[in-house]
C-alpha cells in the first residue's frame, strides 16, 4: 500500500506531536497483541509440564527440552512419527488447499462472469453454508465419509476441508473478479482464446493476490483443524499435528510444555505464510469493496 | 465509421460485430457468411479497445504475440510478426515493458500493433482517441489513417467524435436510437443530410432548423423545416441587400460572438422567436460586432436544407 | 518474488507428498494373524507403559495382533460413539467406567460376564468390580483405579493431616502473600464429592432418583463454603492446570488431585500423597473411584480373540508394567506384590491404593451424566456469589430430576403417521419453491438461459457437485435431525416437539441464550469495527515508519489458532494468578463470578482474535478512497473529526459493510471462545446459542440430545439467514454511496 493521507484525522501542523501520539499508541497496541503469544513461547520454553502464572512473558529458565521431546517424538517402532504427522499435516493442508482454491476460482469466475439462471440461488446457498452450526453436521458427515470409503484417509479428510472452505473462498474470489475488467476478457476473446485459456491465462494471474490469500485461508483452516482430524483418522501415521497437539490436553491434566512448545511449531509455518503474504492481504480481501 | 450520440447503439452494432454481443434478431454477414453464431475468434476480425484492454500481467511482446499464441502459430513466425508490427509502429525499443510502464500514446499504439499482427479480415476500433489529450489525438489518427492505406484491411471505426470520422472515413453511418440514419462518404453526408438529425449531428457549429416559411416560396412544397450551416450562414446589417442567389431567413438579436481567428461566428435567435428557440448562427465578416445588435441572416439559396414534416430531406 | 517462491514451494510440497501420501501403517501383508484394533486415551508414561506391553505382546502372541491407537482425550468418547455403530471402530477399548450406561444401552459395548468370571474377580481389588456393573451384567473388566487423594508440599507440611481439623489448620498456617493452603477444583462436582459423600451425602435415593438437596449435601457445599469464603485457605477460582501450577510453584501447600498430574508435577517439588482426612466424627472423606476398563466393542467381528486381548490386557504382565513403568494404580492384586518400594513412585501409588478403599464409583448410569453439569453450577453461585446452597442445589435438583424422569418415561413414541405427514410435507414445500422458483424466471426464458450459459455451469459444478455432497447432505441431515429425538444411537421422529420444547422456555433457557448471544455478537462486532478502522486510520498515515512492522505484528492473533490463544487468555484472566489482575492490581477479583464481567472476559478475548480482520479490512477501504476529496474538504474548512464522518466514514462503509455481515455470522457462532474462557460461567449465563447447542449434543440427554441441539442449531440457522438477508439489503443501500 502506497502512502497515503492519514484519512484526515492529522494535519500537518502538529505533526510532530501526532507522529509521537501515534507510535505510543501502536506500540501499546502490538504489547497487547504480543503479550499472550509471549506466554506460549514462556511455557514452550519453560522445562516443566505445568502451567506457567505470574507477570512476566519471560522464562526464568530456558531449556529446548519440550521442543525435542514433541519434534523428537519416534514411536514404539522406532519410527520418526513427528515427521510422519508433519508430513500429514503439510500434504493434507497443501492438497485441500489446492483443490479447494482450484474449485472456488472456477465457481467464483462462474459466478462474477456468466449471468446463468440459478446464479443468485447458489451464492445464496454458499453464504447459508456460513450459518449452520458445523457440529451438528458431524454425525451425518462421518456416517457419509464411511459410505464413500474415504473415512482414515488423507484424500477424504483432504476432500471434506477444501469443500468447506470453498464458500469463503469463492465469495472472496468473485470480489476480486468482479474488479477485473471485462475489456480484458473480450479483448481475448477476440485474439480467439477459449474461455478455459482466458481463464487460465487471463483472469488468473491477474488475480493473484486473491488466489494466494484464498490459498493462505484455505491452508490455514486445514492446518489448524483438529475436531475432524481426530475423529475421522484412525492410526498415529495418518494423524495431523493438531491432533497430536489436542493429545498433550488429557482429561484432567495437561502435558503444558509439550503443547506450547507443539502449539509454537504448529503455528510458525502459518505465521511464516502471513509474513510473505501479507503484502497481498489488503488487496486480496478488499479489492471486491474498493473497485466493485 | 459508426457515428453517433452516446447511448445510439455504435458501441453495441461494433460489438455485435465483433460476436462479444449477441445477434438478437436479424442477420449478421461477413463476406457474405451469417456469423451469428460464430464465436468472436473465429471471425478472423481484430479489434482495439477504447481502454486498449492491454493484459497488465504481460509484457508488450507477450501482449501482442497473444493472439498468435492461441492460433498456434510457430515459435519463429510469432517472433517475426510480432517484431514486424512492433516495427511498424515505432514499438521494437518497448517490447520487454509491462504496460503500466508505457505513456497513454505508447499503450494505444501496442494496441494496434496486438491488432495488426493478427493480419485480420478486419480492424474494428471502438472509440480508440477518447483517452488521448488533443495533442496525441491528432497524431495517433494520422497513424491510423496510415495504418489503413498500407494494410488496405476493412476498418469498422467508433466514434462519437465527428471530425474524427470525417476525417479517416471511406464511408460513415450515423447511428440514432439503434436505427442507421445514413450511410455513405462524408462530404456526402455533410452536404446533404437524409435528415435533421444527420443535419445537425454532423458539422461545428451545428446546422440550425428553423420554420419552412422563414425561407418564403424559396421552400419546395411540404417542407417544414429549412436548415442551414453556420459556415454558410451570413449575419449582416439589415440594412444590406440581400444577394441576388441568397434568401434572407429573418433578423437575429446577436447574443453571441466567437471569435476563432480565422473566422467569427454571431448566434442569436430570429426576431420574434420564443426564448426557448435554438440560436442560430451564422459568420459575420465584421469583427466588431457585439452583442445585443441585430443582424440579418441570409443564406445562399443552395445552401439551404429542406425537410419534411418527419424530419426527411427533400430535394 | 516472494509469493511465487511460496507458492512454488507449496505446489511442489502438494505434488510430493500427495500421491504417495501413506495414510495408513503398511499392512503386514505377511502377517496371517487377524488384528485386533486396540483404543485408548492415554498419553505419556501411561500411554508408553500400555503400547510397549502390546509390542512384546504382538511379539509373542500366535492367534491375533494388536494395532493400538491413541486419540486424545478432547475426541475419544465422541469418537467411539461415532465409530463402532458403523463398525468402523476399535475391537476393544479402554476408558473409565462412567459411559457404561450410555454404552450398554445402544450397545456400543458387550457384557463380558464370561471374563470377568469369579476366579478373575477373585484376583482384583476389592471394590473395582461394582463400578462395571449395569442392568445385572458386567461390561467391562477393570485395569486400574483413579481418584483423588491429599498431595502435599512435605517441606510446608511434613505430616499429612488426618482430620479436617488438622487439615484446616495446616491450610491456615500457609495461606497468605499469594500462598493457599489448600487447592482443589472446588467448583467441580467431582472434586467436592469427597466432602458430600464424607458428610452423609447421598446424590441418588435407593430407588435412583436423585436427591441433590438433601441436608448433607447442603451442609457439605456449606463446608466447601467455609474453606474458600470464611477461612479462605482455598483460593477463589481453579481449574486443573492452576492446581499444579501452583503446586509446583510451592504456592500451594496442598492439593487434591488424582494420579494423573503426576506428570505436571515433576520432580520440581518435595511432594507426598496419602489419603484424605476424616471429618469430625470420624469418618472418611469418600471420593469418586473411576474404574478404567477394557471394553469390547459391540460390533467386533472376532470376539473370542478380543476376550484374550482383555485377558492380557488385564493380566498380571500388562498389570506389572501399567503399575511399575506407567505409575497407574492397576486393579490386579498380585501386581502389587511386584512395586519396588524403594522407587519413587511407589509411595504415591501406595497412597492411592489406600484411598480405594474409602471410594465410590462413580455411578455409571444415564442419569449421572445430567449430574455433573448442574451440580457444578449450583457450586459455581455457593462458591462464587456466596448464595445459600440450599438455593441452588435446589435448582440443580429441579433439573436433574425432570431430565430422569424423562429417562424413565422413556423415548417418545413416534408416530409413523406424523413422519409421513413430515416427509410429505417437506417434499411439498420443497418441489414449490422449485415449481414457484422456475414460474416466477419462467420456464421457456429458463431452459433458453440455461441452455446459453452451459459453460458457467461446467465452471461452477465441480465445486458445487463436491459442496453438495460434502457440505449439503451433512447439512440437510442436520436439520432433518432437529425433528427426531435421540435415544442411544436410535432416533424416533417427535415432529415439531423440539422446537416446540425450546421456544416455550421450559426446560432450556433459549431466549435469554439468545439475547446474550445478540449482545455477544453485536458489542464484538462494533469493537472490533472501531478498533480496526482506528488501528487502519493510525496505520496510514503518509509519514508513518516502521508501518510494514507494525502491520505484520498486528496480524499475529489470525494466524494463531485459536483454541490455543483461548486457552492462554483464560489462565491470564485467573483472579490470583492471571497476569491481568496483577498488572490492574486486582489480586482476588474473580472475572468469572459475575455474567458482565465474565462476558468482558469473552468480549475482550475475542476483540484481541477478531480485530486484525476489520483493520486489514479498512486498511483496503481507506486506500480506495481518493486523496483530492480531504484536500477539497479542507479548502471548505471541515476539521479533522468532520472529515473523517462526511468522507472517510461514508467511503469506507461499502468495504466494511460485507465484512461486517460476514463478521457478525462468524461471531454468532464464534464457539471457541465462549467454550474455553468463560465456559458459560457464571452459571450458563454467558453461553450463547452455539454452546449451549453443544451442551445439549454432548453433555445432556440419553446419549447426546442430538435431536434437541439440532432443533437448536436451526432456529441459530433460521435467525442467521433472516439477519443477512436485513443487512445484504441495508449493505446495498450503503454500497450506492460510492463514488
Amino acid at each position: 500500500m502506497s502512502a497515503r493521507d492519514d484519512g484526515g484525522m492529522a494535519g500537518a501542523r502538529s505533526s510532530l506531536l501526532v507522529g509521537l501520539a501515534s507510535h505510543a499508541l501502536l506500540v501499546a497496541v502490538g504489547v497487547v497483541v504480543l503479550y499472550p503469544v509471549l506466554w506460549v513461547l514462556r511455557m514452550a520454553l519453560t522445562p516443566s509440564q505445568s502451567f506457567a502464572s505470574g507477570l512476566s512473558p519471560i522464562p526464568t529458565t530456558v531449556s529446548l527440552q519440550n521442543f525435542v521431546d514433541v519434534v523428537g517424538h519416534h514411536d514404539l517402532g522406532g519410527r520418526w512419527i513427528f515427521g510422519v504427522q508433519l508430513y500429514n499435516s503439510l500434504a493434507v493442508s497443501a492438497v485441500s488447499a489446492l483443490i479447494g482454491v482450484a474449485l472456488a476460482t472456477t465457481a467464483a469466475y462462474a459466478f462474477s462472469r456468466f449471468a446463468f439462471p440459478g446464479k443468485r440461488l447458489g451464492m445464496g446457498a454458499l453464504l447459508l453454508t456460513q450459518m449452520f452450526p458445523g457440529t451438528m453436521m458431524m454425525i451425518p458427515l462421518y456416517i457419509l465419509l464411511d459410505e464413500l470409503h474415504l473415512l482414515d484417509t488423507q484424500l477424504g479428510l483432504s476432500l471434506v476441508y477444501a469443500t468447506t472452505s470453498i464458500p469463503f473462498s469463492t465469495w472472496l474470489l468473485k470480489g476480486y473478479f468482479d474488479t477485473i475488467p471485462i475489456d480484458l476478457e473480450e479483448a481475448a476473446r477476440m485474439d480467439g482464446a477459449s474461455t478455459a485459456r482466458i481463464f487460465w491465462s487471463i483472469i488468473l494471474p491477474l488475480a493473484r493476490p486473491a488466489v494466494a490469500i484464498t490459498f493462505l485461508f484455505s491452508f490455514m483452516q486445514a492446518w489448524n483443524e483438529f475436531i475432524l482430524a481426530a475423529k475421522l483418522m484412525n492410526s498415529e501415521a495418518s494423524y495431523t499435528l493438531p491432533v497430536v497437539l489436542r493429545g498433550f490436553v488429557g482429561d484432567k491434566s495437561t502435558a503444558w510444555g509439550h503443547f506450547a512448545a507443539g502449539a509454537t511449531v504448529v503455528s510458525a509455518p502459518v505465521m511464516v505464510l502471513f509474513f510473505f503474504l501479507q503484502r497481498h492481504l489488503v488487496e486480496g480481501l478488499t479489492a471486491g469493496g474498493v473497485k466493485g | 465509421m459508426l457515428v453517433g450520440p452516446s447511448g445510439c447503439g455504435k458501441s453495441t452494432t461494433l460489438r455485435m460485430i465483433a460476436g462479444l454481443e449477441s445477434v438478437s434478431g436479424g442477420e449478421l454477414l461477413i463476406d457474405g457468411v451469417r456469423v451469428n453464431d460464430t464465436p468472436p475468434g473465429d471471425r478472423d476480425l481484430a479489434m482495439v479497445f477504447q481502454s486498449y484492454a492491454l493484459y497488465p500481467h504481460m509484457s508488450v511482446r507477450d501482449n501482442i504475440a497473444f493472439g498468435l499464441r492461441v492460433r498456434k502459430l510457430s515459435a519463429s513466425d510469432i517472433e517475426a510478426r510480432v517484431a514486424e508490427a512492433a516495427a511498424s509502429l515505432g514499438l521494437s525499443s518497448l517490447l520487454e515493458r509491462k504496460p503500466r510502464q508505457l505513456s497513454g500514446g505508447q499503450r494505444q499504439r501496442v494496441a494496434m500493433a496486438r491488432a495488426i499482427v493478427r493480419r485480420p479480415k478486419a480492424f474494428l476500433f471502438d472509440e480508440p482517441l477518447s483517452n488521448l489529450d488533443a495533442k496525441l489525438r491528432l497524431e495517433v489518427r494520422a497513424e491510423i489513417a496510415s495504418l489503413r492505406r498500407k494494410t488496405g484491411t476493412t476498418t469498422v471505426y467508433v466514434t462519437h467524435d465527428q471530425v474524427e470520422a470525417m476525417t479517416l472515413a471511406d464511408r460513415i453511418v450515423v447511428l440514432d436510437a439503434g436505427v442507421a440514419q445514413q450511410v455513405g462518404p462524408p462530404l456526402e453526408l455533410y452536404r446533404r443530410p437524409a435528415n435533421t438529425f444527420v443535419a445537425t449531428f454532423l458539422g461545428t457549429p451545428t446546422m440550425a432548423l428553423l420554420e419552412a416559411r422563414a425561407a418564403g416560396d424559396a421552400a419546395p412544397a411540404g417542407a417544414a423545416r429549412v436548415g442551414a450551416r453556420p459556415h454558410d450562414a451570413r449575419a449582416r446589417a439589415p440594412s444590406t441587400p440581400v444577394a441576388p442567389d441568397a434568401v434572407r431567413l429573418g433578423d437575429l438579436d446577436i447574443e453571441i460572438v466567437e471569435r476563432l481567428g480565422q473566422e467569427s461566428f454571431a448566434f442569436g435567435r430570429l426576431v420574434g422567436a420564443p426564448a426557448t428557440a435554438e440560436r442560430v448562427g451564422a459568420l459575420v465578416e465584421d469583427d466588431d460586432v457585439k452583442p445585443g445588435v441585430r443582424l440579418a441572416l441570409d443564406v445562399p439559396r443552395a445552401k439551404l436544407h429542406f425537410f419534411d414534416a418527419q424530419g426527411r430531406r427533400l430535394g | 518474488m516472494a509469493e511465487r517462491l511460496v507458492a512454488a514451494v507449496l505446489v511442489a510440497v502438494a505434488l510430493l507428498v500427495a500421491p504417495g501420501a501413506p495414510a495408513q501403517e503398511p499392512p503386514a501383508d505377511d502377517d496371517p494373524r487377524p488384528e485386533l484394533v486396540l483404543w485408548h486415551a492415554y498419553r505419556a508414561r501411561e500411554q508408553e507403559a500400555l503400547e510397549r506391553f502390546v509390542v512384546e505382546l504382538n511379539q509373542r502372541e500366535t492367534r491375533f495382533r494388536v494395532t493400538v491407537l491413541a486419540v486424545p482425550y478432547d475426541a475419544y468418547l465422541d469418537k467411539i460413539t461415532a465409530a463402532i455403530p458403523r463398525g468402523r471402530g476399535p475391537d476393544v477399548f479402554v476408558a473409565a467406567h462412567d459411559t457404561i450406561g450410555d454404552w450398554a444401552e445402544a450397545k456400543t459395548i458387550d457384557t463380558v460376564d464370561d471374563v470377568l468370571d469369579p476366579p478373575m474377580i477373585a484376583q482384583l481389588q476389592p471394590g473395582l468390580v461394582p463400578a462395571v456393573l449395569y442392568r445385572g451384567h458386567a461390561w467391562g473388566v477393570p485395569l486400574a483405579f483413579k481418584s483423588v487423594a491429599l498431595w502435599r508440599n512435605t517441606s510446608l507440611v511434613p505430616e499429612a493431616p488426618t482430620t479436617l481439623a488438622e487439615l484446616e489448620a495446616a491450610a491456615k498456617k500457609n495461606t497468605g502473600d499469594g500462598r493457599y493452603g489448600l487447592v482443589y477444583e472446588n467448583r467441580l462436582f467431582y472434586f467436592h464429592a469427597p466432602f458430600l459423600f464424607g458428610m452423609g451425602g447421598r446424590i441418588f435415593d435407593d430407588a435412583g432418583r436423585p436427591t441433590l438437596d438433601r441436608p448433607e449435601n447442603v451442609a457439605s457445599v456449606r463446608y466447601a463454603q467455609r474453606l474458600a469464603r470464611e477461612i479462605a485457605v482455598v483460593p477463589q477460582e481453579t481449574n486443573g492446570a492452576l492446581v499444579t501450577s501452583l503446586f509446583v510453584d510451592g504456592k500451594a501447600a496442598m492439593i487434591l488431585t488424582g494420579p494423573w498430574a503426576l506428570g505436571e508435577i515433576g520432580e520440581g517439588v518435595p511432594v507426598a500423597v496419602s489419603p484424605l482426612p476424616r471429618t469430625a466424627d470420624g469418618k472418611p472423606l469418600v471420593p469418586f473411584l473411576s474404574v478404567e476398563a477394557a471394553f469390547i466393542s459391540g460390533k467386533t467381528q472376532r470376539r473370542e480373540l478380543a476376550v484374550e486381548l482383555v485377558r492380557a490386557l488385564a493380566g498380571a504382565e500388562c498389570s506389572r508394567r501399567r503399575l511399575v513403568d506407567g505409575a497407574q494404580p492397576v486393579a490386579l492384586r498380585a501386581a502389587w506384590a511386584t512395586l519396588d518400594d524403594a522407587s519413587k513412585d511407589a509411595p504415591m501409588l501406595r497412597a492411592f491404593l489406600a484411598q480405594q478403599r474409602d471410594a465410590i464409583p462413580t455411578p455409571n448410569s444415564p442419569a449421572m451424566k445430567s449430574v455433573w453439569s448442574p451440580f457444578d453450577l449450583a457450586l459455581g453461585a455457593a462458591l462464587g456469589q456466596g448464595v445459600d446452597p440450599q438455593v441452588p442445589l435446589q435448582e440443580a435438583q429441579a433439573k436433574v430430576a425432570a431430565v430422569v424422569q424423562a429417562i424413565e418415561t422413556g423415548p417418545q413414541t413416534g408416530s409413523s403417521e406424523g413422519f409421513a405427514i413430515f416427509v410429505v410435507v417437506t417434499a411439498l414445500l420443497l418441489g414449490g419453491a422449485v415449481v414457484f422458483g422456475v414460474a416466477r424466471y419462467g420456464p421457456a426464458r429458463l431452459v433458453r438461459d440455461a441452455a446459453a450459459q452451459k459453460a458457467a455451469y461446467l465452471y461452477v459444478a465441480p465445486a458445487m457437485l463436491g459442496m453438495a455432497l460434502l457440505v449439503f447432505v451433512p447439512f440437510a441431515v442436520g436439520i432433518g435431525m432437529g425433528f427426531f429425538e435421540h435415544t442411544w444411537g436410535s432416533y424416533t421422529f417427535v415432529g415439531l416437539e423440539n422446537f416446540r420444547r425450546i421456544l416455550a422456555g421450559g426446560d432450556s433457557r433459549f431466549f435469554a441464550t439468545l439475547g446474550m448471544t445478540v449482545l455477544w455478537t453485536a458489542s464484538n462486532v462494533v469493537l472490533h469495527v472501531v478498533l480496526g478502522v482506528a488501528l487502519a486510520l493510525l496505520l496510514s498515515q503518509a509519514r508513518l515508519r516502521f508501518r510494514a512492522l507494525y502491520r505484520v505484528l498486528f496480524i499475529v492473533p489470525w494466524a494463531v489458532p485459536n483454541y490455543i490463544t483461548a486457552l492462554i487468555w483464560k489462565g491470564m484472566f485467573h483472579p490470583e494468578l492471571g497476569a491481568i489482575n496483577q498488572a490492574l492490581h486486582l489480586p482476588g477479583f474473580s472475572w468469572m463470578n459475575e455474567t458482565w464481567s465474565a462476558f468482558l472476559a469473552n468480549l475482550i478475548t475475542n476483540t484481541w482474535l477478531g480485530f486484525p480482520f476489520m483493520m486489514v479490512i479498512a486498511l483496503g477501504g481507506l486506500t480506495s478512497i481518493p486523496k483530492d476529496l480531504y484536500e477539497a474538504a479542507a479548502l471548505d474548512g471541515a476539521s479533522a473529526w468532520r472529515r473523517f464522518t462526511s468522507i472517510t466514514l461514508p467511503l469506507l462503509m461499502p468495504t466494511l459493510a460485507p465484512a461486517i455481515v460476514l463478521g457478525t455470522v462468524w461471531t454468532f457462532n464464534m464457539f471457541n471462545v465462549i467454550y474455553l474462557v468463560s465456559g458459560g460461567a457464571p452459571q450458563g449465563s454467558t453461553d450463547i446459542l452455539i454452546t449451549e447447542a453443544f451442551r445439549w449434543a454432548f453433555e445432556r440427554g440419553q446419549g447426546g440430545a442430538f435431536g434437541y441441539a439440532a432443533a437448536y442449531s436451526t432456529l441459530v440457522f433460521l435467525m442467521l439467514v433472516g439477519y443477512t438477508t436485513a443487512a445484504n439489503r441495508v449493505a446495498a443501500k450503503v454500497a450506492e454511496v460510492r463514488p
